[in-house]
């Protein structure tokens, strides 16, 4: 009896110390019958994209029998899947191909291996040699480049854009048909919205960075890095200038909201606001929730000057590192690339495609753009797209986060714009000198 | 049979040390294993994915010490400790007293009421009181209109922008802490209660004088948990609605210990920055062993 409950005593813990190890016996038998797995990381959940990005995978796989793709989805967006496969490189299986936001493009080229588009279709499709200068434009190809390299391909975009209430346009005594189209405009509609309605006139979203304010400031002829992208140069008249109209509304005309991103959102939506300026990754959002005359304008310019807009999203680079992989993540990415998917994909989520012949294709967005007149507005902006501006090195996600900070010191009124900006621009440049 | 078991002590102590295995065998994999390596990673520079880890010695450490933003972080640990302290020790602990000593009627209904917030996930939680909050269109925004006062939008105001965080910790703490200071209480006899009302003693006194001291250890342990999960209940609403933000005011250190490391991956300066607020918090708990604990009375 005693033996027993000793004997089953250790048992218990061999058995408890065995279920940490183990566990590594998976074969990959090296059968060339079988067909090629690779796996696609993506960052949409159940409600926002996955759907879709499954329907592809699996008509991808049914299409032929000699590749399969296995789709990964990670939490969090794009930090959540940037920490998850900082940990899958530490342990040696990359995925084979990843979705990557445009913010961290430099990271992402600096810190993983990967193997360009132009390798793949030089090495085993010359075929494809043209496929993507024919496919894609070229402002949208620069997205996904770092000095002058195709890192990889252009999957989603947004844009900012203005989305207006034109029951309180007209409440105001404005047009709803002549929204305003420059920053100057934007001000005086948001004004007369503010003394007319007692509303808030505008709104431009804040998240923790600064993708609108780029485009803010960008529009003015202001750059956020300098020419040779090493060094931050916002500290500019001509970006002072601009943050200073957004900093007039707010502080001089009452006019502005200054207020986190969601709040302002949700205001906009409960038709406390008349113009937010955000991403066009909301329109579905907004457009399902908003019980008013809701529509859409072009990013505002600055008078005489081009408009310059910021892309969001993301793009896809691939990881694998055999051949066979290789190719078979090739095949994947030109599939999902084919206009139906690509209007499928913006149907569903938002996003543009970087393919601008999907808004011509009848199998494409044709339709659904003259119905929807928002995704149209989006639409409309890609050929003045650009970079979202990634800050160099290692030290990128500290640089976004030093710059987006200023917004919350000209705003609140504790630095005047000129110092701020040059603050912001001096903290940068010693952390990218470090 | 018995008798020769205690007898053989050295196949009990074996027996005890297979028994004892699993559990240190985990604190060893999860909690001690990680304090070590933090302490390794904080004198190196290193992006968790870069082949090089470059030793820097203690160039983390004086970095922490020269930012500006420790400073803010601590301040505002300190804030929200004392706020949630507030909230969810004093105020319950006085609740728990009002309900077991001075309620007559009704008592069960409000201890279920007070503790079903507890059941909200914390991003729920936050979530919600964005909504209540927003000082344009919700609902407290709307009450404070009618009386003429315009709310702050307060996810842009420093100081209030912590209380309003705060709150979300606090609806998920309360009820527990609420409960388990009430089940504290039911081990003070009423008799003692029901002499020092036959001399004619006041509430406040009651409190002051019977209970407080006879529930000293329930209301330690509260006290020292309130302070713990206050850092890192608040870290939820914080990463979901402000993100640290307006420029490092609502943030706390360890809020900025995982922006430091997965925002920034600054993995050296992270980890130096956690290896100090273990210090500071192996000091405070240092400080309450050898001065609170003294005075606390232990049923047993």
């Amino acid at each position: 009896m005693k033996k027993l409950k000793q004997l089953m005593a250790l048992l218990l813990a061999i058995m408890m110390l065995a279920g940490c190890g183990g566990g590594k016996s998976n074969d990959t038998g090296d059968d060339t019958s079988k067909p090629v797995e690779i796996t696609f990381w993506h960052v949409y959940s159940e409600n926002f994209g996955a759907p879709v990005i499954k329907e592809m995978v699996d008509a991808f796989n049914a299409s032929q029998d000699e590749i399969v793709v296995i789709e990964v989805y990670n939490p969090d967006m794009y930090p959540g899947l940037m920490q998850n496969l900082q940990a899958e490189v530490v342990s040696g299986n990359s995925p084979s191909i990843v979705m990557i936001g445009y913010n961290y493009l430099k990271y992402f080229a600096a810190n993983f291996i990967y193997v360009t588009p132009d390798e793949i279709i030089e090495k085993y499709v010359p075929e494809d040699k043209d496929y993507l200068s024919t496919t894609f434009l070229d402002n949208i190809l620069t997205l996904a480049q770092v000095d002058g390299e195709q890192v990889g391909v252009p999957f989603s975009i947004s844009t900012p854009i203005i989305y207006y209430n034109a029951d309180m346009f007209i409440a105001a005594g404005l047009d709803p048909e002549n929204p305003p189209v420059t920053w100057e405009e934007v001000r005086a509609a948001a004004k007369t919205i503010t003394e007319k309605t007692g509303e808030y006139g505008f709104y431009m979203q804040e998240y923790a960075d600064n993708w609108a304010v780029q485009g803010l400031l960008e529009g003015n002829g202001a750059t956020i890095l300098s020419e040779d992208g090493k060094q931050a140069a916002f500290a500019s008249p001509e970006a002072a200038e601009a943050y200073q109209l957004l900093a007039d509304m707010v502080l001089e005309d009452k006019s502005a909201l200054h207020i986190t991103a969601d709040e302002g959102i949700q205001a906009f939506i409960n038709g406390k606001v008349g113009m937010l300026c955000g991403t066009s990754a909301k329109i579905g959002t907004i457009q399902s929730a908003a019980q008013f005359d809701l529509r859409g304008a072009e990013f505002p310019v600055f008078a005489g000057k081009e408009r310059r807009v910021p892309a969001g999203g993301n793009f896809l680079p691939i990881m694998a590192a055999s051949e066979e992989e290789q190719k078979a993540a090739w095949e994947f990415m030109k599939f999902i690339m084919q206009p139906e998917w690509l209007a499928k994909w913006s149907e569903n989520t938002g996003y543009l495609p970087p393919r601008q012949d999907v808004a011509e294709d009848p199998d494409g967005l044709k339709a659904y753009i003259e119905e929807n007149q928002l995704l149209g507005i989006a639409f409309s902006e890609m050929d003045g797209i650009y970079s979202w501006v990634a800050f160099p090195g290692d030290v990128g996600t500290q640089a976004e986060q030093i710059f987006a900070n200023t917004r919350d010191k000209i705003l609140d009124r504790s630095m005047s714009v000129e110092d701020a900006l040059k603050e912001a621009e001096d903290a940068l440049n010693s952390l990218l000198a470090e | 049979m018995k008798k020769k078991k205690w007898s053989q002590t050295g196949r009990e102590h074996f027996l005890a040390w297979c028994f004892v295995a699993p559990a240190t065998l985990a604190f060893v994999v999860f909690m001690f294993w990680p304090l070590v390596y933090t302490l390794y990673l904080s004198f190196l520079k290193w992006n968790m994915v870069a082949i090089n880890k470059v030793m820097v010695g203690l160039k983390n450490y004086e970095a922490v010490f020269n930012d500006p933003v420790t400073k803010k972080l601590l301040g505002n640990t300190l804030l929200y400790i004392v706020i949630l302290v507030l909230l969810i020790f004093v105020l319950p602990y006085i609740l728990a007293f009002v309900n077991t000593f001075v309620m007559g009627k009704g008592k069960g209904i409000y201890k279920t009421l007070l503790f079903i917030p507890s059941l909200i996930s914390l991003v729920v939680g936050a979530i919600v009181l964005q909504w209540i909050f927003n000082p344009l269109s919700g609902p407290v925004g709307a009450v404070l209109g009618r009386f003429g006062i315009a709310m702050p939008s307060w996810s842009k105001t420093k100081g209030l922008v912590v209380l309003v965080i705060s709150l979300v910790a606090v609806l998920k703490s309360f009820g527990y802490n609420f409960l388990v200071l009430l089940s504290g209480m039911s081990g003070v006899s009423t008799e003692l209660i029901e002499a020092a009302r036959l001399e004619k003693t006041p509430n406040r006194k009651i409190f002051g004088k019977i209970v407080m001291p006879l529930t000293s250890s329930t209301a330690i342990y509260v006290l020292i948990m309130s302070i713990v999960q206050g850092m890192q209940y608040v870290f939820t609403p914080i990463k979901v609605l402000t993100q640290g933000g307006p420029d490092f005011a609502s943030s706390n250190i360890i809020y900025g210990v995982y922006q430091e490391a997965f925002g920034y991956y600054n993995t050296g300066k992270a980890s130096a920055l956690s290896i100090i607020t273990m210090l500071v918090f192996l000091v405070l708990l240092f400080l309450e062993f050898k001065y609170v604990e003294k005075g606390v009375y232990y049923e047993n």
